[in-house]
């Protein structure tokens, strides 16, 4: 299933951060990712996208891809249960990640466990990212939906494809904001969100007492929830969730030395989405729009925003 | 303080200096059946009351408890009041031991020999003042070991120590908020028992008829009350912690509590005044800051939210490390009360 990714912004001069429209300055940015057998596919014009806007097509009047600068936002959860290798492998990982950015790209670093920690606004110097990362250390709850709305508002302001990279490897703990809360947020922002978590279809392991086994369902089940909000969060925004295998070495082996691996994949695909820019006929109707892109090519998956909200907010 | 009470008192702290011995009550029969290990096991309670307690409770545990079984079954000579008291906490606090290393095969029958041998102490009302303190420091320990990873185990054992004192201190307004802030975190847990958050609400409903300005109390029966979905009736016990000069953690939890209801039913502005007023009760607390940004962006202030967001993320980790457990205390129930309560009992056993 394709997950969805747009972007929302006016065009015109004005300094308001919020996708404010006015007649005959606003623009519609859409924020697409393409896809072929887990490939990018690169090389698409305007001619080869359909764009519908409450199922009406609406002609596409540009497409970017690399020329548009990244805004992305770590979001690490560093709760006590990424500690020891898990947590050497999430630094290398961001190292790796903070490495390939391209000059005008930006990053900011946003750890979490029962507490919010910012280590650096969004900057594009990289070497002042790198020394945050050695700040790092694990502790505490995990309060991931606090977390994600904390870089969300973050990226209100930024109107060049702003993105968040979230990792966490456990149920949230310690959030004030419910589930329903980070969705409405996410709903509403223009960033694209990817996250990272365990995988959850590994075979059960042989814990011994029949207590302990139970616990590890009970907790399998807790994590599934998780999972599957997350996968709700990444889809509403467009982007994707990516599960990899239990990284505590104790119960399922390490998989965390593939999260490097996994940024650098991300940063790929945020790096080869489609800008797609729009101009809606006005007036345009306050409320939720609902968005589908389609590309004329068969066998493509594209992952895309489902809709905007316009106007004032419900 | 009346000479009557201070002769009491005096004559009681002299008898309490006695150091224990097997012969208070024992017949001469009795004495004749005394064993190396019977003068050994009045050596360690003695030892206890001396304050030595981790000394006492090690080689306790070495020790053959065949002499505690026959004082259980009074065919050991008597102690006094002060002494079987101690001897009682030896047991405990052995038990403790164990169960904290999640021996729970040997933890509770310990338990539960401490509880019979309680049943020695006299006069009657020593025993039942003793014992309401025993079952509410048994269950407090249950409670708290919840906390550290053993849920399944520790959950049931903290619920039988508590369900039984309220059976037996059906007005006390401690074991009635103790009971109910435990069947409170179970009945909140998205597998736990509904049942429970219910039954927590009648615990503390009952508790707040007896002690009606207990802020604490007030504070649980507000948020109870709120999880339950009847928000209207849990404005009330909130409202009026607001008026008592209550700890600042229930002010904050209480503020907290009436903003994510209104939150919740769209009074933004209600909701957005009771957050600002928790970042003043306690300024190093985060997660007020997050609350209000969010509620400030779902007002459409996205630059005040935007700044009360800058403040949330510029406090240091160090602060919200030191003030986790304060902002898990509710979660924690009051099983965190379990220390104070344990060092009155051993307080009261000291010589």
């Amino acid at each position: 299933m394709s997950s969805v990714a747009l972007l929302l912004l006016v065009t015109a001069a004005s300094q308001e951060p919020r996708p404010v429209f006015r007649v005959s300055t606003e623009a519609v940015q859409v924020d697409v990712f393409v896809g072929e057998d887990g490939r990018a596919v690169a090389g698409l014009g305007t001619s080869d996208f359909e764009l519908y806007d409450d199922g009406q097509l609406r002609k596409v009047d540009s497409v970017a891809v690399a020329e548009v600068p990244l805004n992305v936002v770590l979001v690490l959860d560093t709760s006590e249960s990424v500690e020891g290798e898990t947590l050497t492998h999430l630094r290398r990982a961001a190292d790796g990640f903070l490495s390939e950015l391209s000059t005008g790209d930006r990053a900011a670093l946003l750890t979490f466990s029962h507490h919010l920690n910012l280590h650096s606004p969004l900057t594009s110097d990289v070497t002042l990212l790198k020394a945050t990362l050695g700040e790092i250390e694990a502790l505490g709850g995990t309060a991931w939906h606090d977390a994600l709305f904390a870089a969300l508002e973050m990226l209100e302001v930024v109107r060049e494809r702003p993105a968040v990279l979230l990792f966490t490897d456990g149920a949230d703990t310690y959030s004030w904001l419910r589930e329903e809360q980070v969705l409405s947020l996410v709903s509403r922002s223009n960033a694209v969100v990817y996250a990272i978590t365990r995988e959850e279809k590994a075979p059960l392991p042989d814990l011994g007492t029949t207590r302990a086994q139970e616990r590890f369902r009970q907790n399998r089940r807790e994590r599934i929830r998780r999972t599957k909000l997350l996968l709700d969060v990444t889809r509403e925004s467009g982007g994707r969730l990516i599960e990899m295998g239990d990284p505590r070495p104790a119960l399922l082996g390490d998989a965390s030395d593939r999260l490097q691996e996994i940024f650098l994949e991300i940063l790929a695909e945020m790096k080869t989405r489609y800008i797609l820019t729009y101009s809606p006929p006005a007036p345009v109707r306050d409320g939720w729009h609902e968005l589908e892109v389609k590309v004329k090519r068969k066998g493509v998956e594209v992952q895309a925003r489902r809709g905007y909200y316009y106007g004032p907010r419900p | 303080m009346a000479l009557g009470p201070a002769m009491t008192l005096t004559a009681a702290l002299l008898l309490q200096s006695h150091e224990c011995k097997m012969t208070d009550s024992a017949s001469a029969g009795l004495r004749a059946e005394f064993t190396g290990d019977d003068a050994e096991y009045v050596r360690l309670v003695n030892l206890y009351r001396d304050g030595r307690h981790e000394e006492a409770v090690r080689e306790f545990h070495n020790l053959n408890l065949v002499v505690v079984e026959r004082l259980i079954r009074r065919q050991a000579p008597g102690m006094s009041d002060h002494c079987l008291q101690a001897a009682t906490l030896l047991e405990t606090e052995l038990a403790i031991d164990l169960a904290e290393r999640s021996r729970w095969e040997e933890s509770d029958p310990l338990f539960d020999e401490a509880w019979q041998i309680s049943f020695l102490v006299e006069p009657p009302v020593n025993r039942l003042r003793f014992q309401r303190n025993w079952l509410l420091a048994a269950g407090l320990f249950h409670h708290r070991l919840i906390f550290v990873n053993v849920a399944e185990e520790a959950f049931p054992r903290a619920a039988r120590f508590l369900r039984n004192a309220v059976r037996l201190y059906p007005n006390d307004p401690e074991m009635l908020l103790a009971a109910g802030s435990l069947l409170e975190w179970s009945g909140s847990l998205r597998s736990g028992d509904p049942d429970h958050l219910k039954e927590a609400e009648e615990l503390y409903a009952r508790a707040r008829r007896i002690a009606p300005s207990d802020p604490d109390i007030l504070l649980h029966h507000g948020w109870v009350l709120q999880r339950l979905g009847r928000a209207e009736e849990a404005s009330a016990p909130l409202l009026q912690v607001l008026e008592l000069r209550a700890r600042e953690d229930v002010v904050y939890r209480s503020r907290m509590a009436l903003a994510g209801m209104a939150e919740r039913d769209g009074r933004l502005t209600e909701a957005i005044g009771h957050y600002e007023a928790a970042t003043e009760v306690i300024p190093s607390w985060q997660v007020a800051y997050l609350a209000l940004g969010h509620a400030l962006h779902a007002s459409g202030s996205h630059d005040r939210a935007r700044e009360v967001l800058d403040r949330a993320l510029a406090i240091p980790m160090k602060s919200a490390d030191e003030t986790l457990g304060g902002w898990w205390s509710y979660e924690l129930g009051i099983a965190l009360r379990f220390e104070s309560v344990l060092e009155r009992l051993r307080a009261e056993v000291m010589r």
